[in-house]
């Protein structure tokens, strides 16, 4: 492995993230009193965790296709844009009851350009995905039996109530 | 019009991360179309595989497996004819190698967005039809 390549690796390790203050002081949930900052701080680590080695495998999956030399700007390149996509997804979770990924647990992965995705699965020709861009957009597709809405979107009230919706749908599909 | 025979049935490998929720569901990166370095189009990668059985379609993924470290695909999932978005995309048969197709035209499709969608209808039909290798699994 080239030392490009292993800065890649130890910047994906060493995200800003656990230095972040914001994320310690979000999730005030008043109405409930079970609802700690610690529990949302426990969620933000999985979700970043998951995150992580998916695009860690991503990594290593593009070195062993296209070797070791010349893989550095790629690397550079998917490292770089995850940590943007991760500052865009903290970003949502302080406006985005986090409480749903508790209930709705997403799949999460990586796409090529190193941005983070959220699957979620309901029965047949139901399911829900969401991108989170490095440009801090949003994008979202929801197929719902034979419907399908697609949106790139800012974080914003619109968007926020919209994923809200098409996942209390899903949620609501699943259980009937 | 196929030489294999009609009706048309398009199977794409899967790998192991792309096989969700106790193998029902085809997570939509599995349909993500990917530059071809040569001609700089947008395609995903099938065969045709009609009137072949499992066996059969599992040699054909064997033998021209495209997973790095030759690894082995785990599955394949497939979208017959009547179900293709033929509205949405094109087949290019180039059949090299044998049986080979590109699921074309995204270039129509230049926001993300728009990619997701197609890829994302494309997984969920493909997931009525998910074959898991046992033995590579």
């Amino acid at each position: 492995m080239s030392l490009r390549t292993e800065y890649s690796m130890n910047t994906l390790q060493s995200s800003s993230y656990l230095d972040n203050e914001k994320a310690k002081t979000v999730g005030n949930f008043p109405n409930n009193p079970f609802v700690t900052y610690s529990s949302k701080n426990i969620l933000i680590t999985q979700l970043y965790e998951s995150a992580k080695n998916k695009a860690m495998d991503y990594c290593i999956e593009l070195i062993e296709m296209n070797g070791d030399t010349n893989i550095g700007s790629m690397t550079d390149s998917l490292c770089s844009n995850f940590n943007y996509s991760w500052e865009v997804l903290q970003k949502f979770l302080e406006y985005f009851d986090y409480r749903f990924f508790e209930t709705l647990k997403p799949n999460i992965d990586v796409d090529d350009d190193g941005e983070i995705i959220f699957e979620w699965y309901g029965r047949k020709s139901v399911r829900v995905n969401l991108t989170f861009g490095i440009h801090g957009e949003l994008y979202l597709v929801s197929l719902f039996h034979g419907t399908s809405l697609k949106l790139k979107q800012f974080i914003n009230q619109f968007s926020i109530n919209l994923i809200k919706s098409q996942l209390i749908q899903l949620l609501n599909d699943k259980v009937a | 019009m196929s030489k294999y025979g009609e009706p048309e049935i398009y199977s794409r490998f899967l790998r192991k991360d792309w096989i969700k929720e106790n193998n029902t569901k085809v997570h939509f990166k599995a349909f993500l179309p990917t530059e071809n370095k040569t001609t700089h189009r947008f395609e995903v990668s099938c065969f045709e595989t009609q009137l072949l059985d499992i066996e059969q379609i599992k040699q054909i993924f064997r033998i021209n497996n495209i997973l790095p470290n030759n690894k082995p695909p785990i599955a394949h999932c497939s979208i017959p004819e009547k179900d293709f978005l033929s509205e949405k995309l094109s087949i290019d048969r180039n059949y090299e190698p044998e049986r080979h197709v590109d699921l074309i035209g995204w270039e129509k499709y230049q926001s993300k967005e728009d990619r997701n969608e197609i890829s994302s209808l494309l997984a969920e039909i493909s997931s009525d039809i998910i074959n898991i290798y046992e033995d590579n699994a």
